[in-house]
């Protein structure tokens, strides 16, 4: 008899990944525990990129597939969800390659098209972080979605950034400070 | 300059104005089924086909034709002569009505190391599917722009003479660890086109400059030859003797529920089925059906899913409720019966109850419920609800109590506020008929909330019959023969405290999951007394048990003398060890390294003369040793699964013994004697792996645990070789943590449990 894997448990949140792409990487099957973990950060972290759901499932689905099928080749040397989001990157820079081939990711990403970072948000302080945010360049908006979107930690993120977690925290913080000093500014 | 550390509030105003939704649900359920689907897929394809020459083929679809129309009647024979369609193994269906092409011949290129392989293609009237192969990856090159790196993203191309490219609409790949083969799949080339220049700007997963780049193969398309194989595929419409009226069991029409059987494939393993489920209750939406299939004599027929988007269909006919599934041989003792046993329904109007769970949640309180909901006319009995904190989130263990007719119910959590909710899948039901439904989130709870439930799986049985044409094949596989240990079986006897057998006495080391610097290895008596947590690691006891060698935190290995816990670092230098194996005769140590790859190294028990085994490109992991201590065994990881083999410690000589479907390391052992090997291995229809036992060359293979979609793994044997320790996950949660362990006698098949005892067992001794 041929049973879908059906139970899913958020408990599982307290293990470590290590044990679950062990697992995994034994039993591909076990791939749905490792999915359960991370598919809403994963859509969550395209939704703030296409905003679109439809494009969104899809950049998800590619994902998933694409680290289900490399996961043999995965060596855990630190944190999946690293890896997991390197491949979730490239499906984003892929998406908008193949959407605007004639125009460079750069400008792509800054066209008018909605990015949800830039969408228009109720009240008219969220408004003007809005504001700010949008006048931020790519590197600085990524660095706010991997922490506020796909809830990412400060160590996660530098070992998808490739940078040292000291740097990327400071660069973060930075970051806030000046949209802080910049949104009380706007407001006196 | 000091920087400000943001306030809590700050940093949630920019969570919030930046918020993106959750996924829906209807789409995380299915990516997740998609997903599950898939890794079923990755087991290996048979390496036997059926080719048939087309004028074979050509008697083949006349003589199905004829069974067909007096089998089935005209009507249907009409349907399935318009649409003479048919299936290659590994490509999907092919539209037959126009002239199919294929890839002249294979290309290949060769670049420091790497090869790539363009290995076949197909063109017919409605795709173009090219597949090729990399081979040679060096996983340290892959990694060594570290785990965040940019790696290889570009997408091949196929550039026409006419200066036009094709665009791809799907692309799939399946891995081996030192190489991959993918598929690519466009519109098709047009009918005057017989050239294209098949561009793959880099190896997947490298990063920049890693590997060779730029690969370019100039393909030429010819005629398909006549030999090329290709089955038959069958479109029945309408679907024969559908479930509904006069089938005799009132649950048949239950919930307006019918299967429909459109298509039947012949395929390598026996025929793969496609159809849809519906309902006609508008309370509902149904999909995901979970089958049995039996011939008329009642005997379960092995099946197992198909992913639709690996058989060609045209992906715009996708429907919910569409499924497909294989079931294994070519003559049965007709009609088949397809029987959907449970199938996941969705609410069109979900139902809830209001829920206020109160302030000052303390962690593990409990909060009484006793609220019931109706679903679908069954009683949903909200007991209580269990406050629960998870890292960054909190949020509530519900348990249920569920009607039988009823399983995994999902329950979620609504008005929450600023933040996001996960969770709310229900498992099984306990003995009693209680789930427990665990929902979290990284909000706010103090809101006015509610319990809603979305979804839910609907046990049942609603059948279609299928009577397939009369076969040529003489090889329809037999019934498999019975486990030792079934799903069943396990489930009952788990708990149980059946005594164990006087001589069945000794120590097990067994390896838990676990953090460094928390021990993951332990050992333990038999009954489960005098457990003792060694060290983090990966290891293995001496033959007289008085020694641990393990590989610690930092890949280096130790060893521990277990009566003095003096503990030595064989190697100063961290030598990036895995596995590590002691020999029978306590004066070798066997380990796998990583060194550009996994390859399984030799060494003196006292840390001298380390040497490899195997080597690069390879990925070997190591497995155990012959009783003689002469030979490693060791599993071979490549395409199409895992090779098993002995290799000569003193001359490197490899003998191959068979291939199991693993991608890593195996899990096996080879008895104490000498004379069998017990390994884990994956059965058509199964989706988890069990263990099975045979001669070394794979002749006389049995099974001896075989739990459906529950693992086993690691089998060890006992110092006597009457019985194997084999470690069972449990399949029906995920937060099993460790394995349990049951003791199977290979004889006998007598099964005990052990208590007190988990983990995965890795040594056995006296």
């Amino acid at each position: 008899m041929a049973v879908p894997l059906t139970t899913t448990s958020w408990r599982k949140m307290e293990q470590d990944d290590r044990t679950l792409i062990l697992a995994a990487q034994q039993n591909p099957a076990d791939f749905a525990a490792v999915y359960d973990r991370y598919v809403q950060p994963v859509y969550r972290y395209f939704f703030s990129r296409v905003d679109s759901p439809a494009d969104a499932e899809d950049l998800t689905a590619q994902t998933f597939l694409a680290a289900l099928e490399s996961l043999p080749r995965y060596h855990h040397r630190g944190y999946f969800s690293a890896w997991l989001f390197s491949i979730a990157r490239s499906k984003a820079m892929d998406h908008f390659r193949r959407r605007k081939p004639q125009v460079p990711l750069s400008e792509a990403e800054r066209s008018d098209e909605p990015d949800p970072l830039t969408r228009v948000a109720h009240g008219d302080e969220i408004a003007r972080l809005l504001d700010l945010v949008r006048g931020l360049d790519e590197t600085d908006r990524e660095l706010i979605r991997l922490r506020y979107v796909a809830d990412l930690s400060f160590a996660e993120m530098a070992a998808l950034l490739g940078k040292k977690e000291d740097a990327v925290k400071k660069t973060l913080y930075r970051l806030l400070d000046r949209l802080q000093n910049q949104l009380e500014a706007n407001h006196d | 300059m000091t920087d400000r550390m943001p306030s809590p509030e700050f940093e949630e105003k920019i969570r919030g104005a930046i918020s993106a939704p959750e996924a829906d649900a209807k789409f995380v359920n299915g990516l997740r089924s998609r997903l599950i689907e898939t890794a079923a897929q990755k087991k290996a394809r048979r390496a036997r086909f059926f080719p048939r020459p087309a004028w074979q083929w050509v008697l083949t679809v006349l003589v199905v034709l004829l069974i067909a129309f007096f089998a089935i009647g005209p009507q249907r024979v009409v349907a399935a002569m318009q649409k003479i369609f048919g299936y290659i193994p590994n490509v999907g269906m092919v539209d037959q009505s126009s002239p199919i092409r294929v890839l002249a011949e294979p290309v290949k290129l060769e670049r420091d190391g790497y090869t790539m392989t363009v290995e076949s293609a197909v063109v017919d009237s409605q795709r173009t599917v090219i597949t090729f192969s990399v081979e040679g990856i060096s996983i340290a090159a892959a990694n060594a722009g570290g785990e965040g790196a940019a790696n290889c993203m570009g997408m091949p191309s196929l550039l026409l003479p006419t200066g036009t490219t094709l665009g791809w609409t799907d692309a799939q790949s399946t891995g081996w660890g030192t190489g991959y083969r993918e598929q690519l799949i466009s519109e098709p080339l047009p009918l005057d086109v017989n050239e294209a220049t098949l561009t793959v700007p880099c190896i997947s997963d490298m990063p920049p400059g890693g590997a060779p780049e730029n690969w370019q193969f100039a393909l030429r398309f010819v005629p398909a030859p006549p030999d090329m194989t290709v089955m038959p595929v069958i479109d029945i419409t309408p679907s024969p003797d559908e479930t509904g009226a006069g089938s005799g069991s009132a649950t048949e029409a239950l919930f307006g529920i019918s299967v429909t059987l459109e298509k039947a494939i012949q395929s390598e393993n026996g025929y793969i089925l496609i159809g849809h489920i519906a309902s006609t209750d508008a309370r509902i939406v149904v999909h995901d059906p979970v089958f049995k299939v039996f011939d008329v004599t009642g005997q379960e027929i092995p099946s197992q899913y198909v992913d639709l988007y690996t058989l060609g269909m045209d992906q715009a006919t996708f429907t919910q409720g569409q499924w497909a599934l294989e079931v294994q041989g070519y003559s049965f003792a007709a009609p088949l019966t397809l029987r959907a046993v449970s199938v996941y329904a969705e609410l069109a109007t979900p139902v809830s109850v209001p829920f206020n769970p109160g302030a000052n949640l303390q962690e593990g309180q409990e909060i009484p419920l006793n609220q019931t909901l109706d679903v679908l006319g069954y009683p949903v009995r909200l007991i209580s609800a269990r406050y629960i904190v998870t890292g960054d989130m909190h949020g509530f263990e519900i348990s249920a109590q569920v009607h039988p007719e009823l399983e995994s119910p999902g329950l979620g959590l609504e008005g929450i506020v600023g933040g996001n909710a996960g969770g709310g899948g229900g498992g099984p039901a306990d003995e009693n008929g209680v789930v427990t439904i665990t929902t979290v989130t990284n909000g706010s709870l103090d809101g006015l909330l509610s319990l809603t439930l979305t979804n839910v799986v609907l046990k049942g049985s609603w059948d279609v019959n299928w009577t397939p044409p009369v076969s040529d094949e003489t090889d329809t596989p037999v019934p498999a023969q019975p486990a030792c240990l079934t799903l069943d079986a396990w489930k009952q006897v788990r708990t149980s405290n059946l005594p164990l057998p006087s001589d069945l006495t000794g120590t097990l080391l067994t390896m838990r999951g676990a953090l460094a610097p928390d021990a993951s290895l332990f050992l333990s008596a038999l009954d489960g007394s005098n457990t003792r947590p060694l060290v983090f690691g990966y290891g293995s006891l001496s033959p007289d048990g008085t020694r641990l060698v393990y590989s610690d935190s930092a890949d280096a290995i130790n060893i521990l003398d277990l009566t003095t816990d003096l503990d030595t670092m064989l190697d100063p230098a961290a030598v990036q060890a895995r596995q590590v194996v002691w020999s029978p005769d306590g004066q070798m140590i066997a380990y796998d390294r990583f060194t550009d790859t996994y390859n399984v190294y030799v060494m003196n028990a006292d840390g001298s003369n380390p040497r490899p085994l195997t080597f690069p490109p390879g990925m070997q992991f190591i497995e155990g040793w012959t009783p003689d201590s002469k030979q490693v065994l060791v599993s071979n990881l490549g395409d199409g699964g895992t090779m098993l083999m002995l290799v000569d410690v003193a001359t490197g000589a490899t003998t191959n013994l068979f291939t199991v479907t693993s991608k890593g390391a195996a899990g096996a052992a080879i008895s104490p004697d000498g004379q069998w090997i017990a390994f884990v291995d994956r059965s058509f229809g199964e989706m988890a792996g069990g263990v099975f036992l045979s001669r070394l060359d794979g002749s006389e293979r049995r099974p001896i645990v075989q739990l459906d979609y529950w693992p086993a793994i690691s089998p060890i044997w006992s110092p006597d070789g009457k019985w194997l320790a084999i470690s069972i996950l449990d399949g029906d949660v995920y937060d099993t943590g460790n394995a349990q362990i049951a003791l199977v006698n290979v004889s006998t098949c007598e099964v005990i449990p052990l208590h007190g005892v988990e983990g995965e067992v890795r040594s056995w001794r006296p």
